[in-house]
């Protein structure tokens, strides 16, 4: 299979962040970055933490309808320190 | 902006006379030096124009290499694009990169003598995504120059290109893709790098080259421009693809990355002969299983993990039940008690007590500030504990989750996350189906997302729940959000297998974010914005909402009474829920207060709750200084109307306030998206559902 098929399946099936994704499948965080991206171009695949495909605003002033939204940002914030891994 | 018959872009002004110049275009990644080249190959020689249509800036220049034995300058035209990752644009500043490309591969073709290259600037520091831009502009049949930049910073990252020097690894890239790679450190224009890119960009423009094996399976239809004859498209998704487009694209995708895997591996394996052929090239992704890996382990398990989600949920019920549940009592007291007493006394001193100002004061606007001062520990625990799990990256792991569930029951994966935005608000959940590719699917979702249960309901089960069932009130409150999953699964099979068997279930492939410890100084930031646009937001609407209330309540329905001076059920108010009332004693709550209150719940849900301390307050007045708390009020009338099962009756109020219509802004919404008949059909249908389940719930629950 390609990458652009071991990626989406993997991320389909066993889910995960950019970098377990690269990580199972031995491949380059660039190259991961890349498919995910282009996935995302054209409409099948959602990254969270990019807001919803109305464009709602990402950060701390989100407004309260977006309360609970897995597609909030919750990338580096202000002060936020990223779990390892 | 169309991709054909693009009007083309501006360029530099020639010299009577002069020769049509060579058109190179500068195009590559954000951040990849792009400008600083061509501020290095042109100088002073530039001017900012619009891109035509747009009002996207573009720089323009004229880039001058001078040649030996006295001949005249070679001139060439050239433009600065805008930084984009891809061809496939999702910003206006990316269409412009991508519409440029295409014309110059249109024109460059079609008209001798007017040559165009594309100067793609790559970033050395990282090669596949850098192929994946070469592979998507050699496929235009764009004569092609690469130039590679970062190489500075290539040396110090741990890839198989930093220990090379620049012009090995320009020459092992271009024996791999087959045109013409240039290193280039364009802060110095004399360097030869930029005398080098110089002559590459004459010669390919007098003699194109071909990217070696780019042979891609399909066409690329990335403009999502139909072609003749076609049927109409549907409305379209993002990227504008549909049905046999996408499939096409699909396809195309997965030879361009077979390409470009390939290439990244030719060039790895050049540069690291020791590598073992055909392995994955070693990544500085670390093989062992970090913290993340261990916790999705069990998150992420299709076993484990919706249990985990409805155990977290249950917590933050619990959790705002027992915080949050005695401070609304506190604040519903001390407004109602002391503060409407003090006020009314003031009034009275200034010779308007006992009038209609008294009363549109005391029980109009206090009782509407006072309502939604109630609120506000409610939204704040929510807020917090939802702050907590957001930032955590733990409700993306949720949604993964639910979405095996969801297709594993047959329905839409990618239907879910406007679903699990409905449960915050309806209203942006309707913005969010945008993200859904076809008409059907999204009517299919914007039926369903009524029945999540918003933020804004839970005021009511968070009342009614607290008066009538307080040591259990937190479980009570999450019976409601599972009923409402229920009503969900159960309508979105229903429909399914119904009026939408043509939609077809798709997954929803979602990049989860990483796990991060989230900051309580940017938590409480957050907090506190958030019940402050909700204070302010819906606070406007309830106050303007009960003042309405308030004025119906104090004009009387027939001659007997003036106004301000008229019993609630001789009002207009109590006529109309007197009216409505008996369609809901079957449901065990039958009575004036809890009919008007859901009246007043078509405006917002979060107006029940004040309806009903307005409703009790006018009725029933009193001293005061020892008024009862609502919660008090809510169990008399309840009891009263269910023949003494308030509790059952209570249980069925909630699931009425569930299912049935949503506010009218989200009425609004849906008749916007999708048509009057679709959202009267869905406002009968849930009201009559409301009312059945209402009823069920009744004459069961009142017979345990």
């Amino acid at each position: 299979m390609s990458a652009w098929a071991d990626v989406l399946d993997d991320v389909a099936t066993r889910g995960g962040t950019p970098a377990q994704v690269a990580g199972r499948l031995r491949l380059p965080m660039p190259l991961v970055l890349a498919v995910l991206d282009h996935a995302e171009r054209l409409g099948v695949l959602a990254v969270a933490g990019q807001g919803c495909g109305s464009g709602c605003p990402t950060g701390p002033d989100l407004p309260s309808g977006c309360t609970g939204c897995p597609l909030v940002a919750s990338g580096p914030r202000l002060g936020n320190r990223r779990i390892p891994g | 902006m169309s991709c054909h018959g693009t009007a083309p872009l501006p360029l530099p002004v020639l010299a009577p006379g002069a020769a049509a110049p060579t058109r190179v275009l500068l195009v590559g990644g954000p951040n990849v030096g792009k400008s600083t080249l061509f501020n290095a190959l042109t100088g002073a020689r530039q001017h900012t124009t619009n891109a035509p249509g747009t009002t996207v800036e573009l720089a323009t220049g004229s880039w001058r290499t001078a040649v030996a034995g006295g001949r005249p300058a070679v001139q060439r035209a050239v433009v600065d694009l805008p930084g984009t990752y891809s061809l496939l644009a999702r910003s206006a500043d990316e269409q412009v990169s991508a519409d440029a490309v295409r014309e110059l591969a249109q024109h460059a073709g079609a008209q001798a003598g007017t040559p165009g290259v594309v100067v793609l600037v790559l970033d050395a520091t990282a090669l596949a995504r850098s192929l994946y831009l070469l592979a998507q502009v050699a496929e235009t049949g764009v004569p092609v120059v690469v130039a590679l930049t970062m190489l500075d910073l290539a040396a110090a990252t741990g890839s198989p290109t930093s220990h090379v020097p620049p012009e090995t690894l320009a020459a092992v890239l271009e024996g791999v893709v087959g045109v013409p790679v240039v290193p280039v450190e364009a802060r110095n224009r004399a360097d030869d790098g930029v005398l080098e890119l110089a002559r590459a960009v004459d010669a390919v423009a007098a003699h194109p080259r071909q990217v070696t094996d780019l042979n891609l399976a399909a066409p690329a239809p990335s403009c999502g421009c139909a072609t003749a004859g076609d049927p109409p498209a549907p409305a379209p998704a993002r990227s504008g693809m549909v049905g046999a487009d996408l499939t096409l694209e699909l396809a195309h995708a997965e030879a361009l990355f077979a390409w470009v895997e390939q290439a990244v591996a030719r060039v790895t394996a050049a540069l690291t002969p020791d590598a073992a052929p055909g392995d994955r090239p070693a990544t500085s992704a670390s093989p062992r299983r970090s913290f993340s890996d261990r916790v999705d382990g069990v998150l992420l398990n299709p076993w484990a993990g919706i249990p985990v989600f409805l155990a977290v949920v249950w917590v933050l019920f619990e959790l705002t039940t027992r915080v949050a549940a005695p401070l609304i009592d506190l604040i519903d007291r001390l407004v109602s008690g002391p503060v409407a007493g003090g006020l009314t006394a003031l009034l009275g001193a200034v010779g308007l007590g006992d009038t209609w100002i008294q009363g549109f004061l005391v029980d109009g606007l206090l009782a509407g500030i006072g309502t939604v001062l109630t609120f506000v520990p409610v939204i704040a625990v929510m807020f917090a504990a939802l702050g907590v799990l957001e930032d955590s990256g733990y409700l993306a792991r949720a949604a993964f989750v639910a979405d095996r569930a969801m297709r594993s029951l047959g329905l839409d994966g990618r239907a879910l996350l406007p679903l699990i935005v409905g449960f915050g608000c309806n209203l942006p959940a309707f913005a969010a189906t945008r993200t859904l590719p076809h008409a059907r699917q999204r009517l299919l979702t914007g039926l369903l997302i009524p029945l999540t249960s918003c933020s804004a309901r839970l005021t009511v089960y968070i009342l009614l729940a607290g008066a009538f069932f307080p040591r259990h009130a937190g479980t009570v409150i999450f019976g409601m959000y599972v009923l409402s999953v229920l009503l969900v699964l159960g309508a979105g099979l229903l429909l399914r297998r119904t009026a939408f068997r043509d939609v077809h279930a798709g997954p929803l492939i979602l990049v989860l974010p990483p796990y991060q410890h989230p900051h309580l100084r940017t938590l409480g930031m957050s907090v506190r914005m958030r019940v402050g646009a909700f204070v302010v937001g819906a606070g406007k609407l309830i106050v303007a909402t009960m003042l309405v209330v308030w004025v119906l309540m104090a004009l009387p329905a027939s001659g007997q009474h003036t106004i301000g001076d008229v019993p609630i059920k001789e009002s207009v108010y109590g006529e109309i829920a007197a009216g409505i009332a008996p369609v809901l004693a079957p449901a065990g709550f039958g009575n004036e207060h809890a009919a008007a209150a859901l009246m007043t719940g078509f405006v917002a849900k979060e107006v029940v709750v004040g309806s009903f301390a307005q409703s009790f307050a006018v009725d029933e007045p009193g001293d005061p200084s020892v008024a009862g708390s609502l919660g008090d009020r809510l169990r008399d009338t309840f009891d009263e109307s269910s023949g003494g099962h308030g509790g059952a009756a209570a249980l069925a109020f909630m699931v009425f306030v569930l299912a049935y219509t949503p506010c009218v802004a989200v009425l609004a919404e849906q008749r916007r998206l999708f048509g009057w008949r679709p959202t009267a059909s869905a406002l009968g249908v849930q009201l009559v559902v409301a009312w059945a389940l209402a009823v069920a719930v009744f004459q069961v629950g009142s017979r345990l």
